[in-house]
């Protein structure tokens, strides 16, 4: 079969003209939409203030996700062309996202769709769950709609490590970190807000664990020290709180919808420390009571509080 | 000339020993079905445990197929029969002097002794076919060897090639696609998986005595087989041409053929050599047209017949169903006190009615998704080797899961639904308060409270103030606790674990 000149422009505009069908079609599924749209909310929503923290409440969990992070100045204040990206949600075992033990499945892929809308050229997403890894992909939901959104979704093997290393005296010197994490261009940690019967709150510097290889019931002795020591090797450079669904107890693992509250909330910052002070606030916890909030901002990696006129706060 | 009928029957081998591997690694019902097309397993078994095992209506179909059409089984089925097959073939290639390929007939009679033994030790409630069931030996062979050696195996080469020969990006992606395939993870291994492999090296090694020698002379199945194909209607028939060559006759792999048109029907495995190899095509296999009595019974078979008719209805006068499962209560929950010993997959309660069901298939084994059910050696007794036991420092019981009942072709594992399987007791976990760090006042440590999957958490934790440090201590709720292992599995603690899970005592522990 051959092609004249005619057939070839014909069949390659049909093609591109679907491309970008398609690309807008994605971007429609949110009113906020596309790189265009978002760049317009940037200016229309969060004015030209910058904030720090961001706090949307709504019902529908993909608006608010995309808000919070537009409060921020849009993921391309982040995600750079080119850029190869890890969206670390928290999956941590077999619980349906009603559940509230792993990160609501639809916050997860709006990130992923931002992150692509930003230019990144691969987005990666993978935790290490503490039960069987192929169950909790599934069950979870979070494999399937990340999937959808077009991210690399797969399961961590236990040999693909790098020793970290620190320039001070850590407990967590040559402690096997994944090595996706810490090659990253960009990782956008995405926990959920739950409760956990050691840290008191399983937060964004809890959710970092997943990275983690080695025995990991060890990490628990001296835990907050460990913690803040890994959010500052890992150093995400976006934190996107899920607090949908908050399990108040029985956490980490719940699994009655009776602990379930639901909060309906999105916060989003760059800095950890910030953040799970605020989520702590939320559900009437002292920040500093919790070790790794109170060590890590007692090394300096971020503020406990800011003023709130920092702080976009928005209901939807 | 061609290979048609012999190129088949290799074809319908190939196959049948891939969807034999594929569905025994699957967490479906039919993973059960090779070995519920196993007529000796569901006689063995059901006289062995005085119970009605379902898969007997199942393997009665393949009683009628043999009895009509003969043991096709052996030859076109039975994944031993490929093992011992492909073994022949690899040796007949690499060695080069001509070897004696056909053993004397009258050895053939031994295998009828071996399946007399093993039904009379069925009846007296004694199940050691285990050891010798083609389908046991091949099943095992593939779910603890096989597979475990092919995943470590793939997993080597990629970290080889990714890792030292530096090509990270193709290789990566296409071993993050089989590890999505194999569902996390391509490392299993289990314990004593000698034992499988020994059994199934001395079975394929007889190969070296000649072509199918144990199907020919020692397979019980093949005996039961034998005895129902030697009424079946497919008949060998030559027409005119044969110019009594004798190829047929000599090359015959189960030396069914006594003379060129004398056939031992129950011998014969239909594998098509004689017809494909006919040096003027002049065999075939027919079917006879009207029921032909045979013309004689041997009266020692007749005898034994009579027997067995005999001992088999006494015993099934005596039938009792030991497993019954109360309601919706899960099982367990009115057993009081722990003991050391072994913790039996979930559902197990009584303990020598489960080593008479168990055929060691290696199923439930090969199932477990976190390779925690492991065989044992001797710990559960001679009559108990290589039956499986959850050892949690491998792997926990999982929570979300129900597989080993599932995949259980005996019913030695009873199928639970997962409602009932997560209320089910396997043991109880208890606090070694020397060894676990919060008790000793050495540090926090909550791992096994975080990870209890019971919903309501079966650890709790006290709050004790100790020199001026809370710590908080994991106590075990015995009424919570269904003894999965996952604190056992967790525990930082080393060499012991802190925190075990004990076996249940059983009511009926008396062998």
């Amino acid at each position: 079969m051959r092609f004249t000149r005619r057939e070839f422009i014909k069949a390659v505009s049909v093609m591109l003209v679907g491309l970008v069908a398609k690309k807008l079609s994605a971007a429609e599924r949110s009113p906020v939409s596309g790189a265009v749209g978002s760049l317009l909310k940037k200016g229309a929503a969060a004015g030209e203030k910058k904030y720090e923290l961001s706090i949307i409440k709504g019902t529908d969990h993909a608006a608010i996700t995309r808000q919070a992070v537009s409060a921020l100045g849009g993921m391309e204040k982040f995600v750079k062309k080119g850029d190869t990206v890890v969206v670390k949600p928290n999956m941590c075992g077999p619980h349906m996202p009603e559940m509230a033990a792993t990160t609501n499945p639809e916050v997860v892929k709006e990130i992923v769709y931002m992150c692509y809308e930003a230019g990144a050229v691969k987005v990666k997403v993978f935790d290490k769950p503490f039960r069987h890894a192929g169950m909790t992909y599934k069950i979870c939901g979070i494999a399937r709609a990340a999937k959808e959104a077009g991210a690399d979704v797969f399961f961590v093997d236990d040999w693909n490590y790098v020793n970290a290393k620190f320039e001070y005296d850590s407990p967590l010197e040559g402690w096997p970190i994944y090595k996706d994490a810490i090659e990253a261009d960009c990782f956008i940690n995405v926990p959920i807000l739950k409760h956990h019967s050691y840290t008191g709150l399983t937060l964004s510097m809890k959710n970092l664990m997943g990275v983690m290889g080695g025995n990991r019931g060890n990490v628990h002795w001296d835990i907050s020290t460990k913690l803040a020591h890994l959010t500052d090797y890992i150093k995400p450079k976006l934190i996107v709180m899920d607090a949908t669904r908050v399990l108040m107890r029985n956490g980490p693992g719940g699994g009655n919808l009776e602990d379930v509250e639901i909060f309906n909330t999105v916060m989003a910052s760059a800095d950890p420390v910030l953040i799970d002070s605020e989520a702590a606030r939320l559900v009437g916890v002292t920040p500093k009571k919790i070790g790794c909030i109170r060590v890590a901002g007692e090394m300096g990696l971020g503020k406990f509080n800011v003023s709130p006129d920092l702080v976009y706060r928005k209901q939807v | 000339m061609k290979k048609k009928w012999v190129r088949s029957r290799v074809l319908s081998q190939l196959l049948f020993l891939l969807l034999f591997s594929y569905l025994i690694s699957h967490p479906l019902r039919a993973a059960r079905l090779f070995f519920a097309v196993d007529p000796l397993i569901a006689l063995t078994v059901s006289l062995a445990g005085r119970v009605f095992i379902k898969t007997i209506i199942i393997s009665l179909v393949f009683v009628v197929l043999t009895a009509l059409a003969g043991r096709f089984f052996c030859g076109w089925i039975c994944p031993m029969g490929t093992f011992i097959d492909a073994f022949g073939y690899i040796r007949r290639k690499v060695s080069r002097k001509r070897v004696k390929d056909i053993s004397p007939r009258r050895l053939s009679c031994i295998k009828y002794v071996i399946f007399i033994i093993v039904i009379i030790l069925a009846v007296f409630g004694i199940q050691l076919l285990w050891m010798i069931d083609p389908m046991s030996v091949s099943g095992r062979f593939i779910s603890t060897n096989l597979l475990p050696a092919a995943g470590k195996a793939v997993e080597n080469s990629f970290r080889f090639v990714i890792q030292r020969l530096g090509f990270p990006d193709i290789f990566m992606n296409m071993y993050r696609w089989l590890l999505g395939i194999a569902g996390g993870t391509l490392q299993r291994s289990f314990n004593n998986g000698g034992v499988s492999l020994a059994i199934f090296s001395s079975v394929i090694l007889t190969g070296i005595l000649g072509k199918r020698f144990w199907c020919r002379n020692l397979c019980p199945l093949g005996a039961l087989y034998a005895l129902l194909a030697r009424f079946s209607f497919l008949e060998r028939k030559l027409d005119d041409s044969c110019n009594a060559c004798q190829v047929c006759v000599l090359d015959c792999r189960m030396g069914a053929l006594e003379k060129e048109n004398v056939i031992r029907k129950e011998e014969c495995i239909l594998c098509m050599d004689c017809i494909d190899n006919c040096t003027t095509s002049s065999a075939r296999f027919l079917f006879k047209k009207k029921l032909l009595a045979p013309k004689s019974i041997n009266s020692s078979r007749r005898d034994f017949l009579k027997y067995a008719g005999i001992t088999s209805i006494a015993v099934f006068t005596g039938w009792r169903n030991r497993q019954r499962w109360g309601g919706g209560r899960g099982i367990g929950r009115g057993m009081e006190g722990v003991e050391p010993g072994i913790i039996r997959p979930p559902g197990v309660i009584d303990e020598p009615a489960f080593q008479k069901r168990c055929i060691r298939c290696g199923n439930c084994m090969n199932v477990c998704p976190t390779n925690g059910l492991q065989p044992v050696l001797l710990k559960a007794g001679p009559a108990g080797v290589w039956t499986p036991e959850l050892v949690p420092e491998i792997g926990a019981c999982e929570y979300n899961c129900a597989a080993c009942g599932v995949v259980c072709p005996t019913g030695a594992i009873p199928e639970l639904g997962l409602e009932i399987k997560r209320l089910t007791r396997l043991g109880r976990a208890r606090v070694n308060r020397s060894i676990c760090l919060p008790w000793k006042g050495e540090t926090s440590c909550i791992v096994c409270e975080e990870q209890c999957p019971v919903e309501e958490k079966a650890i709790k934790l006290i709050e004790e103030d100790v020199n001026g440090t809370v710590f908080q201590k994991p106590v075990v709720d015995k009424g919570l606790c269904i003894g999965c292992g996952k604190c056992q599995n967790a525990c930082p603690a080393r060499p012991e674990r802190a925190i075990k899970v004990y076996p249940l005592q059983h009511r009926n522990r008396s062998a």
